[in-house]
């Protein structure tokens, strides 16, 4: 029986953005706008020599780092403050602002643009632009002395010891590259000054992020700064830290001209200069004993941070905490780096380094597999996590762990027994299972000790309660959840719920719209608040109550040793993936996708099903499509015609099944959903791949180019060493 | 010569048309010319002159307009909403031509808009719940 | 800068104009407004007077004479597709390319006249034998898709000439195979495309021709190896199938771009060669097995 608040209500936001009437940032009309464009570096790494300003037209201006108030400071503040607002002496990657030009006509600064581009001389220095080329400190180092923005371990039982008593161990390599988020609505803001605040409208994710960047940079009190979310269309990652780049620049120059200053990313620079997914490089060492059971686990995962920090110190500790994916090994040593190259900064995308450490540990299952002669799914499940047990930074998994039945289930509607023993191997079918966990909410003491979400709900003077939150809209349904939540612990109708502010001046800081967080810990400090307003409704004037994150007394982190409940909560999922390799192009041919996913209990099943289908469909892309590479610091892809996105013709259609199983700290029992349905696909769509064409593979993207590599035998980033003896190929599958 | 999204969303205010990629790939800017779906992005103002030009500010009053507001929003079909103006004029041009589409139909009808949230499925679901019901009312 | 527009109001004023004047002709504006495009909200970097054309009902006409397709520069794809008399094999290039937006505007001629190595559809115009009108005020002349095109953006047009329309003769594809290689299922652009068609009479292979596309600086035709196919039945085939497979891999010279490898252009070139010739022509030579 499912609860009544997963019963699928229409999104509160449908219509009136099918019918268009929805004013996104670029629909806005500000009196006396002026237009803005970006000056970057036309080199990936180099010094400034001479900058050659030519002279401007009237009416326009150019802002640099000399415009930064004396009591600013020149930088994006995120978790550090590395990353300037302006480069002023040297640029670290291709496309980094030197500066912005303002003026009333676009043509005009176009025209700019170009010349004042043009006209930087700079001294080019080497660039280091791989992962190889950063750990290799190319050039020099990008950042301090080893190019490392973290190099964190984190450790549990003995894994030396353990590796060296082992019977056999196996080696591996995956690497994972780019992915674009290739949100439909380019970054796009609206600087200008009201009431006598700097007031940035902006598509966001994060509008407080934006609030503590543009703050630093001008030198003002937070509270002194206005942020207000426009309609954000898409986001995946790509509006939580960016828009901090766009906003400050901008913030800067409406403190020095007082005008409203737009400035919106055509699709081109966007694709050129934004942050992208972190590409990945994950070794193991497996320690297996003599009975072939996995008894130690050494990982070095390294992340290709770019040129400035961002998020990517946390983006690696989620990577690392998922390079086992669901799976319990006695002993285990994780090592993770993020390393600076000279590339436009990594940063934030759906998954936040889940992805690439779940590609690499599943496809690693199905190798060590393959090694042994031992069926995938046998052997993941005789290391599978179960309530109870330790995770690998020495925490608990709290919860019961429904994955048997939900791999039951898979198997069962995916027909995938049969299907993986009739394929045989290497030829030209496959299917594939991967298994999978994501973490709600942030990292470790994320949420307790640098959030500290708050929220309030204001009754109104007309007795409806009004939502007021740092959470927003980006397509996930939020502005649904929430109102459902609310309305369920009110007993009213959900369209009763206001929750249309989303100005920083007027809403508590409840965090960022981020890292399967929303519904999972800011929905359940709305449902404690709700509760206190139960019953007050018809009181007389307007009052508010309040919420404050608690973090639950049994959770502990050791944030030093990295030690601990990595996370409060889990979702789970399972993933299945048939292909077809066709023989002529290797071009692979997804024929079906079957999905079982934990996330609590669902607040509406119609915006779980969207998660599901959205974030399988930029999953395969991720898989198998999306090809982003870098030369010299400059992305090859583009243009939307070379960087292509799934359209409706590329992929079937997705089945799920939910799970209910009620967290006791979430909603009504809610955890996070809007990442585990990004996580597992890759490594599901890895799996049949490899039983298609009868080879190990072991990168992302799996494009037809790789494939026809792996087929022929061509491929050189395939490690096979082994410690002991040398096993005869195995068939990818044995059947059961 | 400007391109027509230009003059459409900057001189006539028609802003439920979108810019999404400005080269003819997302499809966030369709609208109707002499009744076919194009691209407003890529086509010179010029080329428009003396046709028929629709946009979904004149779609969404009429009947299917209105079926097809229907079926994106009931089913979840409309998630961050960039796409969803291109996508139910795309509809429109879909069901004018083949008012009882199959899902292979609908997919390919729609492969020139882009949506990086739903995956397209609702989407599809959506188109055949508008084609069945046009064809109900119809009757 | 806006670059000119001129709006001739028949086909002979604007060939009248394309003689007195440097014009650049342009109808579904697909490629020019993409290639030139500059950021949101400005004008495209057209520096050319740009002279319109897709409005001229002399250039958007499709009809039948005497066994040929006559095919106007400016019809636009989607008119083309829906053309009784098109050949299957341009249907298939045209339902694989773009998505309906692009195909409601573009064009053959625009096709032909921007000479993209990798444009699809023209090499399946290729395979066909097609020819293209090229008209001025002098008169107009026919000449074979493969002396228009010359090589990536080169052409064979004048100055003063105008693409007028591609001829297409009819009945030379009763077997015809098609398989572009693009960049994903839908609105792809092509890593490489394949096109061969011809005709079968008695067990014995007649006209054929074959064009591959995105594999060299225009698309690859060899008439010296169609002719040693030409009256070949299944078994003289089978014999020459190495040879053939070689003489068309001297042909390719694949380069590596954004959208592929040359390494991966080369092998489904040549896989593409061995499913031409092990199973489409045996299956149309030797009918069912």
């Amino acid at each position: 029986m499912r609860h009544k608040i997963t019963r699928e209500v229409e999104r509160v936001d449908a219509r009136i953005k099918s019918r268009g009437e929805l004013p996104y940032l670029a629909d806005y009309e500000f009196e006396d706008r002026l237009y803005a464009r970006v000056v970057r570096s036309r080199v990936a790494r180099g010094t400034i020599t001479a900058r050659n300003t030519p002279a401007l037209p009237e009416h326009y201006h150019y802002i640099t780092a000399d415009d930064i108030p004396p009591e600013g400071k020149n930088c994006v503040r995120m978790i550090q403050d590395d990353w300037p607002a302006f480069a002023e002496h040297e640029v670290r990657y291709y496309g980094e602002p030197l500066g912005l030009l303002v003026g009333p006509d676009r043509d005009t600064l176009a025209q700019l643009v170009e010349q004042f581009e043009s006209a930087v001389e700079y001294r080019e220095h080497e660039a280091a632009v791989t992962i190889d080329e950063g750990l290799a400190l190319k050039g020099g180092p990008v950042h301090g002395s080893d190019n490392l923005f973290a190099d964190l371990h984190t450790r549990k039982g003995d894994p030396e010891g353990a590796l060296k008593r082992s019977a056999r161990v196996i080696e591996r390599e995956f690497r994972t590259a780019y992915q674009e988020h290739v949100y439909i609505e380019p970054q796009a803001l609206v600087g200008t000054r009201e009431n006598g605040m700097v007031t940035i409208y902006i598509s966001t994710q994060c509008p407080f992020y934006v609030r503590k960047a543009v703050s630093t940079a001008l030198g003002l009190p937070p509270d002194d700064v206005a942020v207000v979310q426009t309609a954000t269309g898409g986001g995946f990652g790509g509006k939580e830290n960016y828009p901090d780049v766009v906003a400050v620049p901008v913030a800067i120059a409406v403190a020095k001209i007082d005008r409203p200053i737009e400035l919106i990313l055509d699709r081109m620079e966007d694709l050129k200069y934004t942050s992208k997914r972190h590409p990945s490089r994950v070794r193991y060492r497996v320690g297996l004993d003599e009975t072939e059971r996995i008894i130690a686990v050494d990982v070095d995962m390294v992340l290709e941070a770019g040129a400035y920090e961002s998020s990517s110190r946390v983006v690696l500790q989620r990577g690392m905490f998922s390079s086992n994916s669901v799976y319990e090994f006695p002993n285990v040593h994780v090592r993770g780096r993020a390393v600076a190259t000279n590339n436009v900064p990594s940063d934030a995308f759906r998954g936040f380094g889940a992805p690439q450490g779940l590609f690499a540990a599943e496809m690693l299952m199905t190798q060590i597999a393959r090694v042994i002669g031992l069926d995938e799914l046998t052997l993941k499940q005789q290391h599978l996590l179960k309530q109870g047990s330790p995770t690998l930074t020495n925490g608990r998994i709290y919860e019961e762990v429904k994955l048997p039945e939900m791999l039951e289930h898979v198997r069962r509607v995916s027909g995938y027994d049969h299907k993986r023993a009739a394929y045989g191997l290497g030829l030209g079918r496959g299917i594939g299972i991967s298994l999978f966990k994501h973490g709600s909410a942030f990292t470790g003491n994320g949420e307790q000790e640098i959030i500290k979400a708050r929220v309030r709900i204001r009754k109104r003077a007309d007795g409806r309660p009004e939502l007021l939150v740092a959470n927003v809209e980006i397509g996930q349904g939020v502005l649904t959840t929430f109102r459902k939540i609310v309305a369920e612990v009110l007993d009213i109708p959900y369209s009763e719920v206001v929750y249309d502010n989303h100005n920083t001046s007027q809403i508590p800081d409840s965090g960022p719209t981020c890292a399967s967080r929303s519904v999972a810990i800011v929905g359940y400090l709305l449902q404690e608040a709700a509760k206190k307003l139960k019953g007050r409704l018809h009181e007389p004037g307007e009052f508010e109550v309040e919420q404050v994150y608690e973090h639950p007394a049994h959770l502990h982190w050791d944030a030093e040793s990295l030690n601990g409940d990595a996370y409060p909560s889990y979702a789970w999922g399972v993933n299945c993936v048939e292909v077809e390799v066709d023989r002529v192009t290797y071009e692979v041919n997804v024929v079906g996708v079957w999905t079982a996913y934990d996330v609590g209990r669902a607040i509406d099943e119609g915006v779980i099903r969207g998660q599901i289908i959205g974030g399988a469909i930029q999953g395969l892309g991720y898989a198998g499509l999306e090809k982003l590479e870098n030369a010299r610091g400059r992305f090859l892809q583009h243009t939307m015609a070379d960087y292509c996105i799934p359209t409706s013709l590329d992929y079937p259609n997705v089945d799920y099944a939910l799970f209910d199983n009620p967290y006791p700290y979430g909603p009504f029992g809610a955890k996070g959903a809007g990442e585990v349905v990004f996580d597992g696909i890759a490594p599901a769509f890895g799996s049949a791949v490899q039983q298609a064409i009868g080879c190990e593979i072991a990168q992302l993207p799996l494009t037809p180019e790789y494939i026809s590599e792996r087929v022929h035998g061509t491929d050189r980033t395939v490690h096979t060493q082994r410690k002991t003896h040398t096993a005869e190929p195995q068939p990818v599958a044995s059947s059961p | 010569m400007r391109r027509l999204l230009d003059v459409l969303r900057e001189d006539c205010g028609l802003t439920a048309i979108k810019e999404g990629c400005g080269e003819g790939e997302c499809g966030a800017c369709a609208i109707l010319i002499d009744g076919r779906v194009v691209d407003s992005c890529i086509l010179p103002v010029g080329a428009a002159q003396g046709r028929e030009i629709e946009t979904l500010e004149s779609i969404r009053e009429t009947a299917r307009g209105r079926l097809i507001v229907d079926g994106l929003s009931r089913g979840g079909g409309v998630q961050c909403g960039f796409c969803t103006p291109g996508i139910a004029v795309t509809i429109e041009a879909l069901l004018r031509e083949n008012p009882n589409p199959s899902e292979y139909e609908i997919r390919d009808g729609i492969s020139g808009n882009l949506c990086r949230c739903t995956g397209y499925q609702q989407i599809v679901e959506g188109v055949l719940y508008t084609a069945a019901e046009t064809r109900e009312r119809s009757r | 800068m806006s670059a000119e527009w001129i709006r001739p109001r028949t086909l002979q004023e604007a060939l009248a104009i394309r003689s007195a004047r440097h014009v650049r002709p342009l109808a579904g504006a697909t490629d020019l407004y993409v290639r030139y495009r500059g950021i949101a909200g400005t004008l495209p970097a057209l520096s050319e007077a740009v002279m319109y054309i897709g409005h001229l009902n002399e250039l958007t006409a499709i009809s039948v004479h005497e066994h040929q397709l006559r095919i106007g520069a400016a019809a636009v794809y989607t008119d083309v597709a829906a053309h009784p008399a098109t050949p299957g094999i341009l249907k298939n290039a045209i339902a694989e390319l773009g998505a309906p937006a692009l195909r409601n505007v573009g064009t053959l001629g625009g096709n032909i006249g921007n000479a993209s190595p990798a444009a699809d559809a023209v090499c399946t115009l290729y395979a066909l034998d097609a020819q293209v009108e090229l008209a001025s005020l002098g008169g107009a002349r026919r000449v074979p898709i493969d002396a228009v095109i010359t090589g990536p953006g080169q052409t064979a047009i004048a100055e003063d000439e105008l693409i007028t329309a591609i001829l297409v003769p009819l009945g030379y594809d009763s077997f015809s195979f098609y398989r572009k290689v693009g960049t994903r299922r839908a609105n792809a652009l092509s890593k490489l495309a394949f096109a061969a068609c011809g005709e079968v009479e008695d067990y014995t292979l007649g006209h054929l021709g074959v064009a591959i596309a995105a594999v060299g600086p225009t698309v690859i035709r060899s008439r010296e190896l169609e002719e040693r196919m030409r009256g070949a039945d299944g078994r003289k085939i089978a014999n020459l199938r190495n040879e053939l497979i070689a003489g068309y891999l001297a042909l390719v010279a694949p380069i590596s771009d954004q959208r592929s490898t040359a390494q991966y252009r080369r092998w489904v070139t040549e896989n593409l060669l061995i499913e031409f010739l092990d199973r489409c022509l045996p299956s149309n030579l030797n009918g069912p097995q």
